[in-house]
């Protein structure tokens, strides 16, 4: 009914031959009106009007530590002794179970099964696994809820790194962040309310690219998509006045430019217009936040040591976590991390140790820096990738050398703080490392389970477009209840 | 009257056969016996709805004086015979067993007089005399009362006898619970349950399988199947094994269609039966933050307060004074205040007193905050979590805080309270979490309260964590290694106190090296080495980089064949920038199956003696190593070009990583104006590469001469 009023409101008689004069376009375009757009002002969109949080939440806060390429459970988290003792045998047909596979590994001739190369031991009071290359991860893993049970749909990098970030394969729909900053609205007017910071490992430094869709806001307000943060000297594009431009020019400038817009926003009614003039006003204070967020040089020494010497190396994963924590400080909702150069097809051993050094450290010490400043408390970190890796060698196995192919059907992800129970391991995968045998975690119960913690009911939480309603977790996901405290 | 009097028979046989079978016991009773009672609950409903039928239509011929004697006769007809059968049947079911006590008795009772009333009203209805006829009213009520009480108690043997009331009477308030030491494990949290879902066939009236589930005692005797319970083991106890068994399973409980118990329930059961002492287990021994911990919240209710909302005129006013005012969720009164600016005074926090019911969260962090401002706090009866850090309170704070019993989160983090105010602080207030790292509070002192108070408090990450860290490899701020003329030396470190060694003679640079203080500048190839050094960290690894010289000038050039138009711009050829592992970065030139042939011009004679060609190899993406390097010398721009040198290759190409080569072919001292160049491109694709047969890539990024 909202819609169809709203649509009346902004369409009378007189719009509507206007309309048809400028032909059939304007038609088209009335039909894909925001159906929210009567809370979209100046400000970002009113809460009450979404009624959201449906109840109150855990977290209010959420690191999304997206490790791009497929990290391989096997060598950091997931146990699997047996693999070790059978090295070099073919994967029994009878665990495949005809899974099938990307065009890397289907044709190759056996399917020599290899354990990892690193050693694996237990630690801390939870005695959870971790192998040697992530010794900072295994001084935390009594903060960490892993599990080692999720899977995926997808078993090539984009459509499971978009299936991961907007709940479907296909590239189009708004990502968790998109969804969170439309859902819970912002934390400080002064920033925006998804952030998205990328590295490159050192592992596999020329690996796929991302594709900036990946935090795209789909069919929500442009309002709501993912700000990148750069590492150079322009940490947000374009954001500077160019020389010569004080900043009561540009203040002068965007109020006449945003009354222009107002007045076309009356007639049209494009809510659109409405998101532009609130994106320049964010631009315009962002001018000032950006740099005083994005100025690390006064960490103090020991919280560098902490986070390792790359942390002074903007664009690297260590700063970045630093960044982020900056980030979560000023009460930013959601920043989103993606660390390229996981997808270790060959020179697996080789190239997963630069990856583990990579962000090891400073994983562990974003995690830790969150909790001395009590923000763990309500900040949810998530860590983990787009899907695992086979448990067979890719490519030629030597005593020294093996490489590791895309699986979906299980791999290990783990979350700290925000109402989950820390120093817990959720789940179990077979003795093969292949399949799931306890408790299987779909992205869509992971995504479920995030926005639970946020106080969302995700069956709840749509957006109506094109005539049906949208939703993150499609038509599925269960909220993982016993990973909650 | 013949007609009525073999009905009058056939009545009393049906009574007979009923009666006969009651002197049937149950343990010779066949089965087919058990199988025609379950049909009991089918029949029973047939006698009832006609009798009450009956009833209706005789009421309604009195009234409108139209009596349907007929009709009523053969409602009564029927109902009689149901009703027999009924019994016939009812008692049957009640052969099974788990149906005992007065409950039944009543039940047994009642349904064999409704039975035989029916049957006297349906001869009754037969009769002409008036005498008898002023009896069949009478006796209609009789019977309906009869068929009242039987049907009640019916249903009381069937859904429990809280059946019919249960919407009736106004729910049981949920008892408030203040401490969960009180509580017991079977009457506070599993006999919930049990009520739920199992006594309504196990009470002390039904008994299916004569077992009884009201207490523990009841447990612990059993029914027909021996003890319900085992203490200190589930899973030997028949109660949890029926439980676990599959829902087709015959002797799952509760059985299909009833409803199941939940996940949550059958943990809650588990970990009861296991605990040694089921019988008197107290709540209190359930570890926290636990799975089971957090089912049993759902069965019992803590000290739940009822908060009304603010008044939207109270939020406005504390929002004026400079606060954002959240609601936890709209649904909920619970607010979350953080104030937005520094500067704040005692007149902004006083506002707070408008909403002294509603906060539970306030964040006062960054503010200018002092101690004698926080008295609103006294006022803040539900507050649970507080955020004071990085402001200047000291221990006078918390006789503010003192009074605020719901604190559960306290973060001082950064401010100048002290040991001995904490200690005074958690002796009156019991909070879950404090936060008190960099602060004067001790770590001694901090593991004395966690255990003195059961709080956990955060002093910063623990020694140990952060090992001695390695500096990273000085980064020169120049990427270029070929430079003209000369070449300045920069490098930059954001770490403040480093030092960084080098060398330009070939050595490994160390901390008895020249110290870096300022841009070097070079003039000549050189060796660079640097390392850095910083007290209380690792010295950094070496960087150890040759810088080349170059001394001639690349005035044109000619190229054979293009580069491929993916990777253009022959002139990258001598933009004295080499490319990285990176094919696609922008410096490369890629030919697909062509070889590189590119004719120079020096502008003027120049003396070489030697040649390099940059290549990159990598087989994955097709790109194969050159197979030979040929140079050629002439005067003369078009002809007379004569090979000078000459370098074959032979690499393998079978590292699956990229490979950078850079391959020098020593010259006799030549001095020529124009050079040609030839980099054989590696041919077809071997035999064991995945696209054996096809052309192959090249990619120079530099010939340097």
């Amino acid at each position: 009914m909202e819609e169809i009023t709203k649509h009346f409101i902004n369409n009378n008689r007189r719009h509507f031959l206007k309309k048809m004069g400028l032909g059939i376009g304007g038609l088209a375009a009335a039909s894909l009106l925001d159906p929210f757009s009567s809370f979209a002002g100046n400000e970002a969109p009113n809460l009450t009007g979404l009624n959201l949080p449906h109840f109150a939440p855990k977290a209010k806060r959420v690191i999304y530590l997206f490790q791009s390429g497929g990290p391989s459970q096997l060598e950091l988290f997931d146990y699997k002794p047996l693999l070790q003792k059978m090295r070099g045998q073919d994967l029994p047909d009878s665990v495949r179970q005809g899974q099938r596979l990307t065009g890397m590994t289907s044709g190759q001739a056996s399917f020599p099964l290899v354990g990892s190369s690193y050693k694996f031991d237990q630690y801390g009071e939870s005695r959870a696994w971790v192998s040697s290359l992530m010794p900072y991860t295994a001084k935390v893993v009594d903060e960490l809820c892993f599990i080692k049970s999720m899977h995926t749909e997808a078993i090539n990098h984009d459509p499971a790194i978009t299936f991961f970030q907007t709940g479907s394969q296909q590239a189009g729909r708004p990502s968790i962040g998109s969804w969170m900053s439309y859902g819970l609205g912002s934390l400080n007017k002064n920033l925006p309310t998804f952030t998205v910071l990328l590295s490159r490992g050192t592992g596999r430094p020329f690996s796929q690219p991302l594709y900036s869709r990946l935090w795209g806001n789909g069919f929500l307000s442009s309002l709501h998509q993912g700000v990148q943060f750069r590492s150079g000297k322009d940490p947000v594009l374009y954001l500077k006045d160019p020389d010569g431009m004080s900043r009561s020019e540009r203040r002068n400038m965007l109020d006449h430019i945003s009354e222009l817009n107002r007045k076309q926003e009356e007639e049209f009614g494009d809510p659109e217009i409405n998101s532009r003039i609130a994106q320049y006003e964010m631009a315009y204070r962002m001018q000032t936040s950006v740099p005083e967020t994005m100025d690390i040089d006064k960490e103090p020494e020991h919280i560098i040591q902490m986070y390792g010497a790359d942390a002074l190396t903007p664009g690297t994963y260590a700063a970045n976590c630093l960044l982020a924590r900056r980030l979560i400080e000023k009460d930013v909702r959601f920043v989103q991390l993606y660390h390229m150069g996981w997808d270790q097809h060959e020179n697996l051993p080789k190239q997963i140790e630069k990856q583990a050094k990579d962000i090891d450290q400073a994983t562990a010490a974003l995690i830790m820096d969150l909790k001395q400043r009590g923000l763990l408390e309500d900040t949810l970190v998530v860590w983990g990738g787009e899907f695992g890796r086979t448990n067979y060698s890719q490519g030629l196995l030597t005593d020294t050398n093996y490489g590791r192919d895309h699986h979906p059907k299980c791999f290990t992800m783990f979350m700290a703080g925000g109402g989950v129970k820390p120093g817990f391991t959720y789940g179990e995968t077979d003795d093969f490392g292949y399949n799931i045998a306890k408790d299987p975690v779909h992205v869509h119960d992971l995504q479920a389970t995030i926005m639970h913690l946020m106080g969302i009911d995700h069956t709840k939480f749509t957006y109506k477009h094109q005539g049906r309603r949208f939703r993150l977790t499609d038509v599925s996901g269960h909220v993982v209840k016993d990973i909650l405290t | 009257m013949i007609i009525n009097n073999k009905k009058i028979i056939t009545s009393i046989v049906f009574l007979a056969v009923s009666t006969s079978v009651f002197a049937v016991n149950e343990e010779e009773t066949p089965r087919f016996i058990l199988a025609l009672g379950r049909f009991h609950p089918l029949i029973l409903h047939l006698p009832i709805g006609a009798l009450v039928f009956a009833f209706f239509l005789d009421v309604l011929g009195r009234i409108k004086k139209n009596y349907a004697a007929q009709t009523i006769k053969y409602a009564l007809g029927f109902s009689a015979f149901s009703a027999i059968i009924a019994c016939v049947l009812g008692y049957c079911l009640s052969l099974e067993g788990g149906y005992a006590g007065e409950v039944l008795d009543i039940h047994l009772y009642t349904g064999i007089l409704t039975a035989v009333l029916t049957t006297v009203l349906y001869l009754l209805s037969e009769q002409t005399n008036k005498k008898t006829k002023s009896l069949f009213f009478p006796l209609f009520v009789v019977t309906m009362i009869s068929i009242s009480v039987a049907g009640h108690y019916g249903s009381i043997l069937t859904h429990g006898d809280s059946f019919l009331t249960e919407h009736l009477k106004s729910p049981e308030k949920a008892k408030t619970i203040t401490s969960i030491d009180e509580l017991h494990m079977y009457d506070d949290v599993v006999f919930k349950i049990f009520d739920d879902k199992c006594i309504q066939c196990h009470n002390s009236s039904k008994t299916k399988g004569n077992l009884s589930m009201i207490s523990t005692a009841n447990l612990l005797s059993g029914g027909d199947n021996g003890p319900a319970i085992t203490p200190g083991d589930a899973t030997e106890s028949s109660v949890y094994k029926r439980i676990l068994l599959p829902l087709s399973d015959e002797l799952h409980m509760p059985p299909e269609g009833k409803p199941q118990l939940s996940k949550d329930e059958k943990r809650l059961i588990e970990f009861w039966l296991n605990s040694s002492d089921s019988v008197n287990q107290k709540v209190a021994i359930l570890p926290k933050n636990d799975t089971i911990a957090k089912a049993l919240k759902n069965y019992l209710v803590f000290n739940k307060k009822e908060i009304a909302y603010a008044a939207l005129g109270d939020i406005k006013e504390v929002e004026e004074a400079g606060f954002s005012v959240r609601s936890l969720a709209p649904t909920a009164p619970e607010l979350w205040v953080k104030y937005n600016k520094k500067v704040i005074s005692k007149k902004e926090l006083n506002s707070l007193s408008n909403l002294k019911e509603q906060i539970v969260e306030l964040d006062l962090k960054n503010t200018e905050v002092t101690d004698d401002m926080l008295s609103v706090l006294k006022k803040l009866g539900n507050l649970e979590k507080l955020e004071l850090n990085n402001t200047k309170i000291t221990d006078k704070a918390f006789k503010y805080l003192k009074k605020v019993q719901s604190l559960k989160v306290l973060n001082l983090v950064n401010t100048q309270v002290t040991d001995v105010g904490l200690k005074a602080l958690l002796s009156e207030v019991k909070p879950e979490h404090i936060y008190a790292w960099n602060t004067p509070i001790t770590t001694e002192m901090t593991s004395i309260l966690e255990k003195d108070f059961k709080v956990t408090i955060n002093n910063g990450t623990p020694e140990g964590f952060v090992e001695v860290t390695r500096l990273k490899t000085p980064v020169l701020t120049t990427k270029k290694t070929l430079f003209k003329d000369t070449l300045s030396i920069k490098i930059d470190s954001k770490l403040k106190g480093i030092k960084t060694y080098y060398t330009l003679n070939g050595t490994e640079a160390d901390s008895t090296s020249n110290l870096y203080t300022k841009p070097i500048l070079i003039d000549t190839t050189t060796h660079l080495s640097m390392k850095s050094y910083k007290k209380g960290w690792l010295p950094s690894e070496t960087l150890n980089t040759s810088l080349f010289k170059i001394n001639y000038d690349v005035a044109s050039y000619k190229i054979v064949h293009q580069p491929d138009p993916q990777y253009p711009e022959a002139r990258k050829l001598f933009d004295l920038e080499l490319g990285s592992t990176n094919f696609r970065d922008d410096k490369w030139n890629g030919f697909l199956g062509k070889d590189v042939n590119v004719t120079v011009d020096l502008g003027v004679q120049e003396e070489v003696n030697s040649l390099t060609v940059s290549c990159l190899g990598k087989s994955t993406d097709w790109i194969l190593l050159p197979k030979e390097v040929q140079v050629f010398a002439s005067d003369n721009k078009l002809s007379g070009f004569k090979e000078i040198g000459n370098l074959k290759i032979n690499e393998d190409n079978k590292t699956s990583f990229a490979v950078l080569k850079q391959y020098t072919v020593n010259l006799p001292k030549t001095k020529a104006q124009y050079f040609k160049v030839i980099v054989k491109n590696g041919g077809l694709l071997p035999k064991w590469h995945e696209g054996a047969g096809k052309e192959s890539w090249i990619f120079v990024d530099e010939i340097i001469f």
